[in-house]
């Protein structure tokens, strides 16, 4: 984690800069990103029927 | 002298290179710009639903509208955009001649993870991707609220957002592959030319509506045990046609992000260029966006008088002509836009008629009118190479009815199988109860007008 650099200076830096570059991190923060949607989803249907369940 | 002219060769050289720069920050700029100017197609459609509600549904419609912005936005990131890559030559996800498609190019590019996370996140050397995803993205939630108004006031808000990322994921991106990609199938085979996604965007986005309608049913009190219809009108028809005319305005938006800009490495030539590398230019989109949408009104005015058909009218125009916006002559534009419009209100009262109860008349405008201009286009704009390039296909009447076949093919089939799929999981329509009670009274935290809303006194009264 931390700057994907050597050294700590924007001097010579080109191509892809975000945080976690070269590694499994963007891998990862994706895999949590998709289980997040989901989740929501989930949730909030589990809570939407909720509210529909008095007057079924 | 060999020193001044090396000197002099060295200014050139940087010059060029300020030049090729200036290029580069315009071409990232003009895609950037058109994001914000299609959010206000957001806008639009979520005043228009609001206001196409009953007061009691208001907020409802607003929270489902909203919620389906959000939740494209990040499905469209993790794989809608690999679909657009992936399947321009079908199924079999190969590569086409122009070798920027198929799943090996598509996993280079498009997935947030490994390898392809380069062109996914910030990037110095890469100042389109960015963009153009977001361009794309917003072409995608587009789709979504296209079909979000057609459902108003009955579907379940799950169900809804779980029918948007698979349309705005999945249905319409297909559709794009085949029929906007440069390796696309329906382009490459049938020299299919849908410049401004009249049938790709719009008609996909309709007919995958109208599938869902099938399952979803009309809302209670629309029809009568005889057949036949009631009108159900909306709380607030005001702000109905100021959301139609924030969703004309968006379109400018919308139909700026279907060039490609010339003069970088992706693009097609030193100018601008369609989807398909054809020449065209900003010019060409003045003059038939703002005759597409004039046509629209005045055609609809004519037969209904009524400033929702009217505004309708104005969207039915330019999708009418969104296909061949890059060629057509304005005055052939205010023709088609006009008989668009004229042609609206009849149109949607034959699927009323029908038994399907599209509350805002989405399925009509974006699809009915979507295909109408697809096959118009494929009349007068016949023999029109579809493609740069020597020995490219032609446009053609046919061509551009495989295109409009395949358009209803597949929003029909992806909208009618998972409406059908969350309907058999109860995830589709709210109970009758909750629905005549109202969804924001049900399940939204907050009122829409707590004090009430104001109104003319009576006639008697004055």
């Amino acid at each position: 984690m931390g700057f994907p650099f050597d050294t700590p200076t924007w001097d010579g830096v080109s191509g892809a800069i975000f945080m976690g570059l070269g590694g499994s991190a963007p891998g990862l923060y994706s895999l949590i990103g998709i289980a997040i949607c989901v989740a929501a989803l989930v949730i909030g249907n589990m809570k939407e029927h909720g509210k529909y369940k008095p007057h079924k | 002298m060999e020193e001044q002219l090396a000197e002099l060769a060295a200014q050139v050289a940087a010059l060029e290179a300020k030049g090729n720069m200036t290029n580069t920050m315009f071409a990232e700029m003009y895609y950037y710009i058109t994001i914000p100017l299609m959010i206000i197609i957001h806008a639009g459609f979520l005043a228009y639903e609001m206001g196409a509600s009953r007061a009691k549904n208001a907020l409802s419609s607003g929270v489902k509208n909203i919620l389906a912005f959000a939740f494209v936005i990040p499905t469209f990131y993790f794989f809608g955009w690999w679909v657009y890559w992936g399947f321009p030559t079908g199924f079999s996800l190969s590569a086409g001649p122009n070798g920027i498609s198929g799943a090996e190019y598509a996993n280079s590019i498009a997935w947030a993870w490994g390898e392809s996370a380069q062109y996914m996140g910030p990037n110095l050397d890469d100042q389109i991707s960015g963009v153009f995803w977001g361009a794309f993205t917003l072409f995608a939630a587009t789709t979504a609220s296209i079909m979000s108004g057609a459902v108003i006031e009955r579907i379940q808000t799950v169900g809804f957002v779980i029918l948007a990322i698979v349309l705005g994921g999945f249905s319409w991106t297909l559709a794009a592959a085949w029929g906007w990609h440069a390796d696309g199938w329906m382009v490459q085979n049938w020299g299919l030319h849908d410049f401004g996604a009249a049938g790709l965007v719009h008609a996909v986005a309709a007919f995958f509506a109208l599938g869902v309608l099938i399952n979803l049913g009309p809302r209670i009190g629309k029809f009568n045990a005889d057949g036949t219809a009631n009108h159900l009108a909306g709380h607030n028809m005001p702000f109905t046609a100021t959301g139609l005319m924030l969703i004309v305005v968006g379109f400018w938006g919308f139909l700026m992000a279907c060039l490609v800009v010339g003069g970088e490495a992706w693009s097609w030539g030193a100018n601008y260029s369609t989807i398909y590398g054809t020449p065209t230019n900003l010019g060409a989109l003045s003059f038939n966006i703002l005759m597409g949408v004039a046509g629209g009104i005045i055609g609809a005015w004519l037969f209904t008088k009524d400033p929702f058909w009217m505004m309708s009218g104005a969207l039915a125009g330019l999708i009418s002509v969104a296909s061949g916006l890059d060629i057509y002559f304005p005055s052939l534009t205010l023709i088609i836009a006009f008989s668009a419009g004229f042609l609206l209100k009849p149109a949607a009262d034959i699927l009323e008629k029908m038994g399907i109860d599209d509350a805002v008349g989405a399925v009509t405008v974006h699809g009915t009118m979507g295909i109408y201009g697809l096959l118009a286009l494929g009349i007068f704009g016949s023999g029109y190479p579809a493609l740069l390039g020597e020995g490219a296909p032609t446009v053609s009447f046919v061509g551009q009815l495989v295109g409009g076949i395949v358009f209803i093919a597949i929003g029909l089939s992806t909208g009618y199988v998972t409406s059908l799929v969350l309907k058999m999981l109860g995830m589709l329509r709210v109970p009758a109860a909750a629905e005549e009670l109202g969804l924001d009274t049900v399940k939204v935290p907050s009122q829409a007008y707590p004090e009430g809303i104001m109104a003319s006194a009576p006639a008697s009264q004055k």
